[in-house]
């Protein structure tokens, strides 16, 4: 009785080997189709006429597709991760997210730096670095830069910079200093980056856990897409996550470009494109006034999309009806608010694009923006990331009591705070930027004058300005009177000079310096 | 560029220095005075989970990557301008609030109870209740964050007074 039984049970084991055995060998043979694919795919792509393999063959970066491993990430959608380069103190890997028939890959480098830390820095495949930051090998989290993203191609000669800007520690990705390692581990086949078993836990304060970061771009279309049958094309808005999933569409990657950068212009571009052209495009071409915008710049790909990460500081202008001297002596030229964070909103007045001059509009971009400006720069040192005043501060201003900065303005308006900073610090490259704008066109004084309007407007009172008997508004608009003066004297400008040149300015300007009434 | 930054150092940065320094002296005294009591502990469940987005009281979002809101749709505070708001930041340094699997046994008070107590004590709120939100996660999780009222900024309005008649 017992041998049938046995013989039953042997029967059953060995179907269910041969079943799962099979069904193995199905999948490896599947996933090595679908690798194999990918590299007929890479090894076709070119990048300004030059093979993308030989490119990355150039920069010592050669895909080990033999070594290549495909898992499932987070959304489930399978993830191919290609090693590139493995050496001491250095790991680079292709990552590559087949989702809703679409490629997306980036490529990630993981560089050991002198301090033990590690840098990431991840690439698009056509050489354009979208993020650069510390990873931290203990929890797989990545804390980014707060600055702006160096512009480094990664197949630049030497990895140099493409353009003089913001040197940071991205500078040190590439170096080849052998230093000890040992946090080497994440450096394994596991292809080292981004995802853990727990997301939730442990995950370290003022890092980001990256399953939480979202990529909003629109899919490339059919016709772009390079490869890989595309059953249909997948809506537009977040399509995956980032970085664990590589999210970029790759699109038909035939510029090695760096993208073109740009600030939002919304509504303002719509209904008055002569202030985005005449005025704030020009003043963009300003490497000062650049200083000012850099923090809410969008990356533009070169497919036209947009890269936008939710949490990133964003300034938006747009427009409204404000005073303007009709039934009031009260001329407004623009404000600064809706504040979320880092972000703000600026609204020229409507009245003023239409009656104002050019130069006023210009002083009045660059006032609005150094408010936007300043609000991101207190809350980045209230959220415990000060901006690096040495390299990336446009005014090297040490605001060390970030949470009394931040409270104080909250409760007085931000113009005490920001005015005064205005004439303390960035005066000079205030009306700097004007002159080097307009050149001859206008004298230096009128810069100046230009310049200091409404700068002496100290905000509204708080509601409750008097504190232990003392006026602490009046304490503030006290010393913000006294700044301003300061100004006047140093360059010779009377109270009755600075009336005439804002009437100029503000009514009955001749037509030729206020802006066009049409800008094709 | 770089040159360009080092000509922002301007020789006013000390003057600049002692000014920001009575700022913040000044401020301190503010603050200090009005965090002399002993607050209320409150606690507030924020559930977007479990309600229908048409019924949803709140919408909770991640401003930046540090700071997050919880926005009732309710202009309940003055100026009545902009939606009550409730914040907090998770800053360097800070200890992340704790997921757990079962509802905090906490006296949650209403909707209507946070809005009166909102409305009455606005922007010092702080100053007298400790107000923590019950976050409710997707899989019954929970977080519970202290957080703090977010006044509503006026925006900064760039504007001269001219004399038109000299």
């Amino acid at each position: 009785m017992l041998k049938p039984r046995i013989a039953v049970l042997t029967f059953i084991l060995a179907t269910i080997v041969m079943v799962y055995s099979c069904k193995k060998n199905i999948e490896q043979n599947e996933q090595n189709d679908v690798i194999s694919q990918l590299e007929t795919t890479f090894n076709s792509q070119k990048v300004n006429g030059l093979s993308l393999a030989g490119k990355f063959a150039d920069a010592g970066l050669n895909p080990a597709w033999k070594n290549a491993i495909i898992k499932k990430n987070r959304a489930n959608k399978p993830l191919i991760i290609i090693p590139l380069k493995n050496t001491a103190n250095f790991y680079a890997e292709m990552d590559v997210v087949l989702s809703k028939g679409c490629i997306n890959s980036i490529v990630k480098k993981y560089t050991l730096n002198a301090n033990n830390t590690v840098t990431l820095d991840i690439f698009r495949p056509s050489g354009v670095l979208i993020m650069s930051g510390l990873y931290h090998s203990k929890y797989k989290k990545f804390t980014p830069n707060q600055s702006p993203v160096p512009n480094i191609s990664l197949f630049s000669p030497n990895n140099q910079l493409s353009q003089q800007v913001s040197l940071g520690q991205s500078l040190n990705l590439l170096s080849e200093r052998l230093v000890s390692l040992h946090t080497n581990k994440l450096m394994g086949n596991s292809g080292g980056g981004g995802s853990t078993d727990n997301p939730e836990d442990e995950c370290p304060p003022g890092t980001i856990c990256l399953d939480d970061v979202t990529i909003s771009a629109p899919a490339p279309s059919p016709d772009e897409d390079p490869g890989i049958d595309i059953p249909d094309l997948p809506p537009a808005g977040p399509i995956d996550y980032f970085p664990t999933d590589p999210t970029i569409p790759t699109g038909n990657e035939t510029s090695s470009e760096p993208p073109t950068i740009e600030v939002k212009q919304d509504s303002l571009q719509k209904y008055y494109p002569c202030m985005v052209k005449e005025v704030l495009k020009k003043l963009e071409s300003n490497q000062t006034y650049g200083k000012l915008v850099q923090p809410f710049q969008k990356i533009q790909l070169p497919n036209g999309t947009t890269l936008g990460m939710q949490g990133l500081p964003n300034l938006k202008y747009d427009f409204s009806a404000q005073d303007y001297g009709v039934g009031t002596t009260n001329y407004s030229l623009g404000t600064t608010g809706d504040y979320a964070g880092t972000s703000s909103t600026i609204k020229f007045n409507t009245a003023a694009m239409t009656n104002a001059s050019q130069l006023l509009l210009q002083a009045t971009a660059i006032h609005e923006t150094g408010h936007a400006y300043a609000n991101y720069y207190i809350k980045a040192g209230q959220y415990g990331f000060p901006v690096d005043t040495t390299r990336y501060s446009t005014w090297a201003i040490n605001i060390v009591n970030f949470e009394s900065v931040a409270k104080s303005s909250a409760q007085g308006g931000g113009n005490f705070n920001d005015h005064s900073i205005f004439l303390e610090e960035y005066f000079e490259n205030f009306w700097g930027i004007l002159k080097a704008v307009n050149g001859s066109a206008y004298t230096d004084k009128e810069y100046q004058m230009a310049a200091l309007f409404g700068l002496n407007n100290p905000g509204p009172a708080p509601q409750s300005p008097v504190i232990g008997g003392v006026n602490v508004y009046e304490i503030y608009k006290g010393m913000l009177t006294q700044s301003f003066n300061n100004i006047k004297t140093k360059y010779g400008i009377t109270d009755a000079e600075l009336n005439t040149f804002n009437l100029a300015n503000l009514k009955n300007v001749p037509v030729n310096k206020k802006l066009p009434a049409t800008c094709p | 560029m770089f040159l360009l930054i080092k000509n922002c150092l301007p020789l006013a940065l000390n003057a600049m220095k002692k000014k920001l320094f009575l700022i913040a002296i000044l401020s301190t005294i503010i603050f200090e005075v009005f965090s002399q009591s002993t607050n209320r502990k409150i606690y507030f469940l924020a559930d977007t989970i479990n309600i229908s987005q048409p019924n949803r009281l709140l919408k909770i979002e991640t401003i930046s990557f540090f700071e997050h809101h919880f926005t009732f749709f309710c202009k309940c505070t003055p100026p009545y301008k902009s939606y009550t708001t409730f914040s907090y930041i998770d800053k360097k340094g800070d200890k992340k609030a704790e997921i757990v699997f079962k509802k905090p046994d906490h006296p949650y008070i209403s909707f209507k109870e946070l809005m009166d107590i909102s409305a009455e004590h606005n922007r010092y709120i702080d100053n007298s209740y400790d107000l923590y939100i019950t976050e409710v996660l997707p899989g019954n999780k929970y977080r519970t964050n202290k957080v703090k009222f977010v006044p509503y900024r006026i925006p900064i309005d760039d504007s001269v007074i001219i004399k038109e008649k000299q």
